[in-house]
C-alpha cells in the first residue's frame, strides 16, 4: 500500500532498535511514551462507561455477562497501560485528575453514548475492529512495555470483537425491520466517527513527527484507515447492512477505499467543546474520585487512612 | 544493580497452562500490601488463559540489573570454558601443540578457533 513506508514484512529501520525502561531513553522518548501510555489508560477507563450504562438494561443474561466481562476487561487495559505511565513517572491519579480537570481531551468516539441496545453491537463492532488495527501496529513500537501491554490487551479485544459481531449478527437475522432498521442507522452514524478516530489525514511532513520517528507511532493514519476499511467493510456486508457507496467504497483506479471525509471542523470543535455525552462522563469519574477517595487511601495506606 | 524503590508496585509472575511451562514476568499491578496486589494481579492477569502459577514480588524487595549489569551477565565470551565446545577445542589444541613439537612446526590454529 503506497501509503505504508514500507510494507509490514520488511525490516523498518525506525522500529529497529528497542527500548527499556531503564535503557538510556533519546531525549524527549520517556515523555512521548508517557503520553501515548497515559492517554490509552485514560480511554480505556473512559471507554468503559457508555458500555456500563447498559448493564442493567441487557435483554439477554448470556450478553449481561459478556458485556460485564468486557467492561472488567476494558478496565484491566486502564490499569496496565496506567502501570507502563506510572512506570514513566505519570501516576494513575493523575491521568484521572487532568481529565477530570480538563486538562487533556478524549478521543472522539468517547464523547458519545448509546440509544438503543440495537446500536451498541454495530457500534462496539465497529471500534473494536478500529481498535485491533490500530494496537497491531502500536505492538510493534519501539517502547517494549507498552508493546507488551498491547499484546496481552489484544487478546481480550478479540473477545469484544466476537461478541460485537455475534451482538450485532443475532439482530439482523432475528430482529425485526425496526431493529435491523437501528443497526443500518448505527453503522452510518459510527463510521464517520471512527474514521476521524483514527485521527486527521496525513500530511507531507508525519514522517517528521517526533513521535513517528521514535517508533512509538508506527503506521501513519491514512494507512491504518485504509486497512481497517478493507478489513471491517465486508464484515458489515455479509451481515446483511448496506454499504451506501457515498459513504466509501473501493477505488476502480487507485485500488484504495474512497470514504467521505469527516467533518474535521465539527470534529475538533466537539474534541474542544466536549461532545454529547463529554460532561456526563467527565461528573462521573469525578464523583467516583471523590466518594472512592477514603476506600483509595485506605487501599494504598495513604495518610487519610 | 539496583534495587527497588516503589513501595506499592508488585511484580506479577505466573505460569499459563502445563506444570512444565516456566513461571514467567508478566507486568505489574499497585497496590499498598501484598494479598491485594495478589487479587489485582489475579483480576488483571488470569482473564482468559488458564493461569496454573500466580506470584507477587514486593518491588522494594528485588533487586535489578543495569546497562552496567550487561557485561557481568553475558557468559559466552568471558566464561568460553563453561562452554560445551571448549573440551574439545582444548583437546585439539593439545594434540595440535604436540604435533607441533614433534615435526618441530609451531602450531598456527589459534587456541579459540570454531571447531
Amino acid at each position: 500500500m503506497a501509503d505504508r513506508a514500507l510494507p509490514r514484512d520488511e525490516p523498518d529501520p525506525r522500529l529497529a532498535r528497542k527500548f527499556e525502561l531503564w535503557d538510556d531513553l533519546p531525549d524527549g522518548y520517556r515523555e512521548e511514551a508517557a503520553r501515548v501510555s497515559s492517554f490509552q489508560a485514560l480511554a480505556e477507563i473512559v471507554g468503559v462507561l457508555p458500555f456500563a450504562e447498559w448493564i442493567d438494561r441487557v435483554p439477554d443474561y448470556a450478553r449481561k455477562q459478556m458485556l460485564i466481562a468486557k467492561v472488567q476487561d476494558e478496565v484491566g487495559h486502564g490499569q496496565v497501560t496506567a502501570r507502563v505511565a506510572e512506570d514513566l513517572g505519570v501516576s494513575r491519579d493523575r491521568i484521572i485528575l487532568d481529565f477530570v480537570e480538563g486538562r487533556t481531551k478524549l478521543l472522539n468516539v468517547f464523547h458519545f453514548g448509546f440509544d438503543t441496545w440495537e446500536e451498541v453491537g454495530p457500534a462496539a463492532l465497529l471500534m473494536n475492529s478500529a481498535a485491533i488495527v490500530q494496537f497491531q501496529a502500536l505492538d510493534q513500537g519501539t517502547y517494549l512495555p507498552y508493546a507488551r501491554a498491547l499484546r496481552k490487551i489484544e487478546k481480550e479485544e478479540s473477545f469484544h470483537y466476537h461478541h460485537a459481531l455475534d451482538h450485532t449478527h443475532q439482530t439482523m437475522t432475528l430482529g425485526t425491520p425496526a431493529q435491523r432498521a437501528l443497526v443500518q442507522q448505527a453503522f452510518e452514524t459510527w463510521l464517520p466517527r471512527i474514521l476521524a478516530y483514527f485521527g486527521p489525514p496525513d500530511t507531507d511532513t508525519y514522517q517528521g513527527n517526533r513521535m513517528y520517528q521514535f517508533g512509538i507511532k508506527v503506521s501513519s493514519n491514512d494507512a491504518m484507515r485504509q486497512e481497517w476499511l478493507a478489513k471491517i467493510i465486508p464484515v458489515f456486508r455479509k451481515l446483511g447492512v448496506h454499504v451506501d457507496p457515498a459513504l466509501t467504497h473501493v477505488d476502480e483506479e487507485t485500488g484504495k477505499w474512497w470514504f467521505a471525509s469527516p467533518d474535521w471542523v465539527a470534529v475538533k470543535k466537539m474534541l474542544r467543546e466536549g461532545g454529547p455525552r463529554h460532561e456526563e462522563w467527565r461528573a462521573k469519574i469525578a464523583d467516583s474520585l471523590e466518594r472512592n477517595a477514603l476506600y483509595r487511601d485506605v487501599a494504598l495506606m495513604r495518610s487519610a487512612a | 544493580m539496583r534495587p527497588g524503590t516503589e513501595e506499592d508496585s508488585y511484580e506479577v509472575f505466573a505460569r499459563y497452562g502445563k506444570q512444565s511451562e516456566p513461571i514467567r514476568w508478566v507486568g505489574s499491578v499497585r497496590a499498598a500490601e501484598p494479598t491485594l496486589a495478589w487479587h489485582a494481579a489475579k483480576e488483571i492477569y488470569t482473564r482468559r488463559e488458564e493461569c496454573t502459577v500466580l506470584w507477587i514480588a514486593k518491588r522494594s524487595g528485588m533487586v535489578f540489573s543495569t546497562a552496567d549489569d550487561l557485561e557481568s551477565l553475558k557468559s559466552g565470551g568471558r566464561l568460553d570454558y563453561r562452554t560445551p565446545g571448549f573440551p574439545g577445542r582444548h583437546r585439539r589444541d593439545r594434540e595440535r601443540a604436540a604435533q607441533g613439537t614433534r615435526t618441530g612446526q609451531p602450531s598456527t590454529e589459534s587456541a579459540g578457533a570454531p571447531s
